[in-house]
């Protein structure tokens, strides 16, 4: 692979240093959540979130919200992960990824991973920023690039869907985790 | 009794400091992405202008093909744009070369060959990246299909991944919305100029040139407004809009 031809870096390889070493691991709880989990697929997704987020770096300072622009790269990230090699510059590499020691909770919670990862990509970004990062409805509608109309309706109607999914008996070997109720009160906030 | 925001807290594990080795994989991730994106040399751009010109261009018949070019624009200046407006330092000529897998192509610079074509992408490369002269680097971008240093590129985005896919201009082409993004050039690394154009609500064909094209922003949009997408490249990335990604199970 070629190497950058500047020894040194620039204003924005600094800036860009100081915002991945203070920001990755907060990116990359995000990344798990909004892949169910995936502790593979979630690093791809901040690499390649990460990548935009370079390349467009000077949007991004002049962002009114930089917060709302990087959520927002990192949902478009997971809504085109599949299909991504066919059209995009970034190509598969032959080598994986370099991984973080202990970036996949492999075991930690099966059955919200599996009910999280059965809800299509948009519903699931819209619970996990408006339930679990309590995210407004605005913001929340930003970072999917829906109106608030939609961001509502997808929560509700993702919170159901978890509900129902969690509230199914457990299978014995599966976890020791009790099957979880959700409060009314978490539902409808 | 473990609620839904704890189990949820616990899914998304630990939030660690990044190593260092992580930090400087995303930085030159970063840098390599821009890279594909600029051109190396703007200086590069008057010498060009003058090798285009000198070089004889090998023109070879194109077939019909079954793509789908924008309307009203095959070999025609776009609405707007006057004739002596395209008549810059570079000229454009009728592509007649073979037709490549994915688009076509009505006008290029004059110089200018497919050096690169793939189910990802066309790259249109000057004269000289034919071959390495006896003062070139061989291992330089220029000769790497795959580097879009001093080049045209053309190849297909679904427009929510597009950062900023309304550009820094709206205009139309035919009658596809299009937009024009100018990247300036920063560092070491030179500048581009993106033009988008939609193929679909979720598609846009994006068209970059470097700024060593020497290519006035009329002559741009000539050529991109010039560049149809074959109906089957347009399905799949379509198609690509509407799959949600399905969880990977291992490291690949």
């Amino acid at each position: 692979m070629k190497r950058d031809r500047g020894s040194g870096r620039s204003e924005r390889d600094e800036q860009f240093h100081d915002f991945v070493a203070d920001r990755r691991g907060h990116l990359l709880h995000t990344a798990r959540l909004l892949t169910a989990g995936d502790g593979h697929l979630a690093e791809d997704l901040v690499q390649t979130a990460l990548t935009k987020l370079y390349v467009s770096w000077t949007a991004y300072r002049r962002a009114a919200n930089p917060d709302g622009y990087v959520r927002r790269v990192l949902v478009n990230a997971l809504i085109t992960e599949r299909r991504r090699a066919w059209w995009r510059f970034e190509r598969p590499s032959e080598r994986l990824p370099e991984r973080a020691a202990a970036d996949t909770p492999d075991g930690t919670d099966p059955e919200l991973a599996q009910a999280l990862g059965a809800l299509p990509p948009r519903m699931r970004a819209a619970v996990v920023f408006r339930f679990f990062y309590e995210l407004d409805v605005a913001e929340t509608a930003e970072a999917l690039g829906c109106s608030t109309g939609t961001v509502k309706s997808q929560t509700a109607r993702a919170l159901d869907k978890l509900r129902a999914a969690l509230e199914r008996p457990t299978a014995p070997r599966s976890t020791s985790a009790q099957p979880t109720t959700l409060h009314q009160q978490e539902l409808t906030r | 009794m473990m609620d839904l925001h704890s189990r949820m807290e616990r899914l998304g594990g630990s939030i660690d400091d990044p190593s260092a080795t992580a930090i400087a994989g995303d930085l030159d991730r970063g840098r390599r992405a821009v890279r594909r994106r600029r051109a190396a040399q703007i200086a590069t751009g008057s010498a060009f202008s003058v090798a285009a010109v000198a070089t004889a261009f090998a023109l070879t018949i194109s077939g019909p093909g079954n793509s789908t070019p924008n309307p009203g624009l095959a070999g025609q200046v776009p609405p707007g744009v006057s004739q002596s407006a395209v008549t810059g330092g570079v000229q454009l000529v009728a592509y007649t070369g073979e037709k490549p897998g994915r688009f076509t192509i009505d006008q290029v610079p004059q110089g200018f060959f497919v050096q690169n074509q793939d189910e990802y992408e066309l790259v249109l490369a000057p004269e000289r990246a034919k071959s390495p002269g006896p003062g070139d680097d061989p291992a330089s971008e220029l000769f790497n299909p795959r580097v879009y240093t001093d080049k045209i590129a053309v190849f297909l985005e679904v427009t929510d991944f597009m950062v900023n896919p309304t550009g820094d201009e709206q205009f139309t082409i035919g009658d596809r919305p299009a937009a024009l993004r100018t990247i300036p050039a920063e560092g070491d690394i030179a500048g581009a100029t993106q033009i988008f154009v939609a193929q679909s609500e979720k598609v846009s064909l994006t068209v970059q040139f470097a700024h060593s094209t020497g290519l006035t922003k009329e002559q741009m949009i000539t050529v991109a407004g010039g560049i149809g997408v074959d109906p089957t490249a347009l399905s799949d990335a379509e198609e690509g809009a509407r799959t949600p990604p399905t969880l990977k199970t291992g490291n690949n």
